[in-house]
């Protein structure tokens, strides 16, 4: 035989090339592996790594020091004085601003307060008691010669601050604006609608909403991203079907005097988080309702095992798809270290041919490598392809090519050992 | 037979213990995952139906399950929550899903109208249970429940607080008026859904005025905003494990080429030497797959149920001989004059 073994960096993408063809089959198999465990970590990944911000957010809030404020207001009848009072009405606001003005504390606001939708057409999914089975049907009023519906919905007041502690996402549209927290003469205010409103409404649409029997005209701004929860009272509460407005902090009260009172009586029962163990925040509220002249408050320490349960467990559940990605690696590894082996065994021969016309046994392990590359490169670009379609451009993309190097190296371990230990040089009698 | 242990034979049981290894860590993390999940839903399936009745009245749950009884449809609960108190009433028929379990068990079909008050708790009310006429039980509502089990999970759930009891022994009407539909996990999402659909056209036509509501609780996946199909991706592994088989056996095939060769020159039939291959394969298959199933028990890998050892020791084998088919037919393409040149 007139050959010559060739170490020319051309002489192996030649070899490599007769090799894949020889082994189309066994290379188009180890390419769909390639792409299966290539896309489904690239899908693994996003998953793991959106839970992981989410749980980090979570945590990020549980690891505060969560007081809520209750006033007694009702107990010594105070309260009936406060709604009629001009005056006990800025004692209370004073009281609620230096809370909001408080550096050392957040406080926070998410009022659970249905609203009345005015003629919007919707499911009663949106309607407020619906998950406790008791969601009352839209009524229909005659209002000169006009019928209009009123439908009791979900709502939830939040303050400016609720956005970051609960790192509230936009699906589409804005967040509220620190313009949007004042209620005064302007012609319309704004609301953020839930995820599942998406279907029923749009953003610029502008909506009646009936607030604390004040009846006020909103415009949508927004609609929140799917499955946005928020924690109040210990309990997560998904907001997706909620009609958002702002907890106003300037309300004006001679345009609204039958709202401003109510308003501020329920954000002032708010929720108090801080890092800082050493204040002592009842203390801190008994000094401002004294400094204020207003109600009395009693403040609660949350205690959160149920919801931290909750974390506790998505925890687990987050361990767990990271076991299934590493398991899906090893698959991937041994079956094409498999088919390698398998390869290496059916080319013994000319391999043998090779070492006899002049070729190293690393010259053939280059072979083989430069065999398995494009393989493993034509998967990666697959799953590239795959996964922008699926997931769009982002890190996981850099994720995927340090996989595919891992998969190549691991995968040509045990086939070098084969290559150098099976004694290629055993079958043409001469020591390498 | 003798069998001899070349470089080759030793990645097949190697690659053959690690495909066990990985696929029960694969599956113990699927199940554990949709367990976690069920839990956090309330311990109640991904496609539990929710319903109220449309007038409340008391009557309305025994008029349902005496309906529900007579009808042939099993493999479901019924369950009514008094989340306040922490006590779920529940009415099982046919198999069920039982929550992870700490000891005794979960109720069953048999538990209900025998006029027994049977109840199983959250492991943190054993301190609320006293013996009486040498049984353990606890007071719920007044009423004394024979706790039959104790459930609780690994990480601290919603379950270890619930007290779970028959229906018929309490009836109890709470602050709320929602009621679960709950089908039997093992038929898979299909067959629930099935199920669910069936018993959901019974009660609307059982002259019980019930509105079907559209509820999907928070879980982990819905609060981690997670999307993975855990179906889907244990259906692309099983074909990923088909062809990471067939590559083993392919590598042994090219490994003994020559023997097989020799075989058909010294006149062996086709069938004689597919059953030398066969048995050859199979059992450094078997060999690898035990040593996978004890290395999982080794490394600790948490199977909450043994019997799903036992299915995936079968799967594995099923598939062991299905990737074992294209190999034993390649024996009769083998030419000898080419082998033996």
């Amino acid at each position: 035989m007139n050959y010559k073994y060739n170490t020319n960096k051309l002489f192996y993408l030649s070899e490599a090339k007769m090799g894949l063809k020889r082994n189309i089959v066994a290379s188009t198999i180890i390419v769909f592996q390639c792409i299966v465990c290539l896309v489904l970590m690239a899908i693994t990944h996003s998953d793991l790594k959106q839970g992981d911000t989410k749980l980090r957010q979570i945590n990020d809030y549980y690891n505060k020091i969560h007081y809520s404020l209750h006033d007694e207001a009702d107990k010594d009848g105070s309260f009936s004085l406060y709604l009629n009072s001009e005056s006990e009405y800025y004692k209370l606001k004073g009281f609620v601003e230096e809370l909001r003005n408080n550096k050392d504390i957040n406080f926070v606001n998410t009022i659970l307060q249905p609203v009345t939708l005015i003629n919007q057409n919707i499911p009663d999914k949106f309607f407020f008691q619906y998950e406790e089975g008791y969601a009352e049907p839209a009524d229909f009023e005659k209002v000169n010669d006009l019928i209009i519906q009123n439908s009791w919905v979900k709502g939830i007041q939040i303050s400016e601050n609720v956005k970051e502690i609960f790192n509230l996402e936009m699906d589409s549209g804005t967040f509220f604006s620190e313009e949007d927290y004042i209620l005064d003469d302007g012609p319309i205010h704004s609301a953020i609608l839930g995820y599942e409103y998406k279907d029923y409404s749009h953003v610029g649409d502008k909506i009646k909403i009936g607030y604390l029997f004040n009846i006020i005209d909103f415009q949508v701004i927004g609609f929140l991203k799917k499955d946005t929860n928020v924690v109040r009272n210990n309990n997560i509460v998904n907001i997706d079907r909620y009609v958002c407005i702002p907890a106003f902090t300037d309300l004006n009260y001679n345009l609204y005097p039958n709202l401003a009172a109510p308003a501020l009586g329920q954000q002032a029962n708010g929720q108090i988080l801080t890092l800082d163990s050493t204040i002592d925040v009842a203390k801190m509220i008994e000094q401002c309702s004294l400094k204020y002249g207003t109600f009395k408050f009693e403040v609660y320490s949350d205690s959160r095992n149920e919801t931290k349960n909750m974390v506790k467990l998505s925890d687990d559940s987050l361990n767990k798809i990271r076991t299934m990605n590493n398991a899906l690696l090893i698959f991937t590894i041994v079956s094409i270290t498999m088919s390698m082996i398998s390869r290496i065994q059916k080319d013994y021969y000319r391999f043998g041919v090779q070492l006899l016309c002049g070729a190293s046994i690393y010259n053939i392990l280059n072979q083989v490598a430069i065999e398995l590359f494009p393989v493993v490169n034509i998967a990666l670009v697959f799953s590239l392809i795959i996964s922008s379609i699926i997931l769009g451009f982002g890190t996981y993309q850099l994720l995927l090519i340090l996989v595919s190097c891992i998969i190549f190296c691991s995968s040509m371990v045990i086939p070098s050992y084969v290559l150098i230990k099976e004694g290629i040089n055993q079958l043409i009698r001469r020591e390498e | 037979m003798k069998l001899r242990l070349n470089i080759i034979m030793v990645l097949l049981i190697m690659a053959s213990m690690l495909i066990c290894l990985t696929t029960i860590m694969m599956y113990g993390a699927i199940d554990e995952n949709n367990m976690i999940n069920r839990i956090s839903r309330g311990y109640y399936g991904e496609y539990a139906t929710h319903f109220k009745f449309i007038d409340e009245k008391d009557e309305n749950i025994k008029k349902i399950i005496t309906l529900l009884k007579n009808e042939e449809y099993k493999d479901f609960a019924l369950i009514y929550d008094g989340y306040e108190a922490g006590v779920r009433q529940i009415y099982i028929k046919g198999n069920y899903d039982s929550p992870p379990m700490l000891r005794g068990r979960f109720l069953t079909e048999d538990d209900f109208f025998n006029n027994k008050d049977l109840a199983v708790i959250g492991k943190d009310l054993l301190k609320d249970t006293y013996i009486a006429d040498g049984k353990e039980v606890i007071l719920i509502d007044n009423k004394q429940f024979e706790i039959i089990g104790v459930m609780g999970y690994s990480s601290a759930s919603i379950l270890d607080k619930m007290k779970v009891v028959n229906f018929d022994s309490l009836m109890k009407n709470y602050n709320n008026n929602i009621y679960i539909m709950d089908g039997y996990s093992r038929y898979g999402k299909v067959g629930v859904r099935k199920t669910m659909d069936k018993i959901t056209e019974l009660l609307k036509g059982g002259n019980i005025g019930v509105e079907v509501l559209d509820i999907k609780p928070i879980d982990t996946n819905r609060l981690l905003g997670m999307n993975i199909n855990t179906s889907l991706v244990f259906g692309l592994l099983i074909i990923c494990f088909l062809l990471c088989i067939y590559n083993i056996y392919a590598a042994w095939f090219h490994h003994n080429i020559r023997l097989i060769g020799i075989m058909k020159l010294v006149g062996w039939d086709i069938h004689r030497i597919r059953y030398y291959i066969f048995i050859r394969l199979f059992l450094y298959s078997i060999v690898g797959t035990i040593l996978g199933i004890i290395l999982s028990h080794i490394l600790k890998i948490k199977i909450r149920n043994n019997i799903i050892i036992f299915h995936i020791l079968l799967i594995n084998l099923t598939f062991l001989i299905l990737s074992m088919l294209p190999t034993l037919r390649r024996t009769e393409k083998v030419s000898v004059a080419e082998v033996i040149k």
